[in-house]
């Protein structure tokens, strides 16, 4: 239709508006508007036939089918507000937090089963236990519904209250491995320290002073696919991304299409102008298809990767894609491979995972398949706190024998 | 959205249908101009409500020149029949064949008086046997009985027509219909259902100054700015009947062939030429000279 419209849904979000919209119509019905059978038909073909991309084109579209008067006229871009932005999701998170902790648990169990599609029963276990505490924590979660899909994320007000949850999310993490530094047993004696505080005993050592243990944070290598397949949810992924790195500040993000930029520097640096020049620079390639493992040897040859080869106990790497590569297919395995053994874990996050059905189809993501610790899904901000509390998990020191460090 | 190939090849969006109405001197809002898009593609009636003045029905005339096609404009009132809005038969002409045709058979007679020689189109038959899809304007549909809304229903819903002496006509394309209504009497939920809705408010400042500026391109600008605050406070103003923009372009015509420069430049011509803008003597009451000096103030 017009320029800026050149985006098209893809089949999963395309499948997600219109499980929406029915249920849109029906939360119209509650405001006297009545739409028969003919009508919804008609805004589902409106929909499927054509690209919506642009909410005011859906929102006038709807309008224009779905009003019959004048006050429906007038109430209806305040329900659409409330349904497709805020209040709507507000109130689904009322009514989940007014019902019962078994009905929380088993929209967690829910959602685990769908997160943890390949993730392990132990993982599933950990994660069903702490969900629905931790996530009770985060206020702006609440706010913002944390089921609702990032390619729906187009409001400012919801941006914002994203961003707010993803540093709430980011808090999160941070406490988690502070805990798990402290909880460490074996640490050392600071002698020093320890007669100098017990000088008013003589130099009795009735108390002692424990030497601080440095903290071993976890490292990440965070690659984002920006290419257009990718463009509903690689935004998201990067506000969550720039969180994190305050929290773990030797993260590195990367994002590629066909080619490979840093933007960790810029992403630290809150230079968010560079991280939007690079992007639109990259997107300038659009059309080129997306090069994952070009982009994975691209970031090998840099020496990233290479750099902390010393520190695979500690070092994860995750990537954000959906799988399209154009490269060979035997190249994107290969690759992986390579990254296996410098990285102590490979994570890949895939959007199209949001589907219950999806299987992995494409020869290349199913050839590195083996070589993938764990493949979840990324399109709502529950994925992402999932994703948090696997980042909290990844740096385990009892498991990963980092006890004798300092 | 919505582009089919027969549409990208006339370049026809909603953006190319609010520079073509513009074009005519209409200026449409993107929501305005989107509906009446939908109102193409969907090949659906367009149901267009708002306040007396806000123009509705230049709206349909414009866009029968944006898209190159007739317009046929159906009036409706109380009373309004079959007769007046779908066919007719040549009644006179009828009885002068019959008086020819003396000495034939009955079934000759008939034959020859039953045919489309003595049928007058109206509005409606008119529209649905044109070979290009006209524009449909059934203005003030709301000024119409139930009867016809019932009829019309069925013409809307199946864009034919049934002549008990000729058959059913069908429509060899479907007109694109824009029913206008000023909410004096309730529609039916039926017709409503059948129809894509469309309110059209009171333009806001900016919109205005833009249509008076379109239409009355010498106008003085100062002016022009006064006259449409001018007015935009009349709106709020408890009026029997509050100037619509048909009116306010009336009145800016007015001052300019009156000479003015501002408003407050001879209040009681002002306060005369109000006949352009007030149509009732309350109205006109309500707006005494204080008052008017008043809202002049405030806006000049």
């Amino acid at each position: 239709m017009s320029d800026q419209l050149d985006l098209q849904f893809d089949r999963h979000q395309l499948r997600a508006m219109q499980e929406k919209l029915v249920i849109f119509i029906r939360h119209l019905a509650a405001y006297g508007f009545q739409v028969d059978v003919n009508l919804q038909k008609i805004a589902q073909t409106l929909l499927a036939e054509n690209n919506f991309n642009d909410r005011f084109h859906f929102q006038n579209a709807l309008r224009t089918l779905l009003c019959k008067n004048k006050q429906q006229w007038h109430n209806f871009d305040q329900i659409y507000a409330e349904f497709w932005m805020n209040k709507g999701k507000v109130t689904a998170v009322k009514q989940r937090s007014q019902s019962s902790k078994a009905a929380a648990k088993i929209m967690s169990e829910d959602d685990t089963d769908q997160l943890g599609k390949h993730a392990s029963p132990k993982e599933k276990q950990e994660t069903q236990a702490g969900a629905s505490q931790a996530m009770s924590d985060l206020a702006s979660a609440k706010e913002l519904n944390e089921y609702i899909d990032f390619g729906f994320l187009e409001d400012e007000g919801m941006l914002q209250r994203f961003t707010e949850s993803c540093h709430q999310l980011a808090r999160l993490l941070a406490k988690k491995l502070r805990k798990q530094v402290k909880a460490h047993v074996g640490e050392q004696i600071d002698l020093r320290q320890s007669i100098q505080h017990n000088l008013k005993h003589s130099g009795d050592l009735f108390q002692l002073v424990w030497r601080k243990k440095p903290k071993i944070l976890p490292r990440f290598t965070v690659l984002v696919d920006v290419s257009r397949s990718m463009s509903g949810y690689s935004n998201a992924f990067l506000v969550f991304a720039l969180a994190i790195m305050r929290t773990l500040p030797d993260t590195h993000v990367f994002i590629f299409n066909t080619r490979l930029v840093d933007i960790s520097s810029a992403l630290r640096e809150h230079q968010l102008h560079k991280v939007k020049t690079q992007l639109a620079l990259l997107n300038t390639t659009w059309g080129g298809g997306t090069r994952i493992a070009h982009s994975i040897a691209e970031l090998q040859k840099r020496g990233v990767a290479n750099s902390r080869a010393g520190n695979r106990s500690i070092h994860h790497f995750i990537i954000h894609s959906d799988g399209l590569d154009t490269d060979p297919a035997a190249e994107l395995q290969q690759r992986v491979k390579a990254l296996k053994k410098r990285y102590r874990s490979i994570i890949w996050l895939s959007p199209l995972m949001k589907d219950n059905e999806y299987q992995v189809e494409t020869a290349a993501l199913k050839g590195a398949l083996p070589y993938i610790d764990h493949l979840l899904p990324v399109h709502n901000f529950r994925c992402l706190y999932y994703l948090t509390e696997l980042m909290a998990q990844a740096h385990n020191p009892t498991h990963q024998g980092v006890a004798n460090v300092g | 959205m919505m582009e089919t190939s027969d549409d990208t090849e006339q370049g026809l969006n909603e953006k190319t249908l609010a520079d073509g109405l513009a074009a005519q001197g209409y200026l449409a809002s993107k929501s305005l101009s989107f509906s009446l898009y939908l109102m193409y593609r969907l090949n659906r009636p367009l149901l267009l409500e708002g306040e007396a003045g806000v123009g509705k029905t230049s709206l349909a005339k414009c866009l029968s020149e944006v898209l190159a096609t007739k317009l046929i404009r159906l009036q409706c009132h109380e009373g309004l029949n079959l007769n007046q809005s779908v066919y007719e038969w040549n009644y006179q002409r009828q009885l002068l064949s019959i008086k020819l045709l003396e000495g034939q058979s009955v079934g000759a007679i008939e034959d020859a008086i039953y045919s489309e020689k003595y049928l007058l189109a109206r509005p409606l038959l008119e529209a649905i046997r044109q070979p290009q899809s006209p524009i449909l304007l059934i203005d003030e549909i709301d000024r119409a009985d139930d009867e016809f809304e019932a009829f019309l229903l069925e013409v809307l819903g199946e864009y034919q027509i049934t002549i008990p002496e000729l058959g059913s006509i069908k429509a060899s394309t479907k007109p694109y219909v824009i029913l206008t209504s000023n909410a004096s009497r309730e529609l039916s939920d039926a017709l409503r259902r059948r129809c894509l809705y469309h309110y059209i408010d009171y333009p806001s400042v900016e919109d205005e100054l833009r249509i008076v500026h379109l239409q009355l391109p010498h106008l003085d600008k100062a002016l022009t700015e006064q006259l449409v605050r001018f007015v935009q406070k009349l709106r709020r103003m408890q009026l029997r009947k509050v100037p619509g923009i048909a009116e306010t372009l009336d009145w800016a015509e007015a001052l300019m062939n009156l000479g003015f420069r501002s408003l407050d430049q001879d209040l009681s011509s002002l306060h005369d030429s109000l006949v352009c803008l007030l149509k009732y003597q309350e109205d006109r009451e309500t707006l005494d000279s204080i008052t008017l000096n008043k809202v002049v103030s405030t806006v000049v």
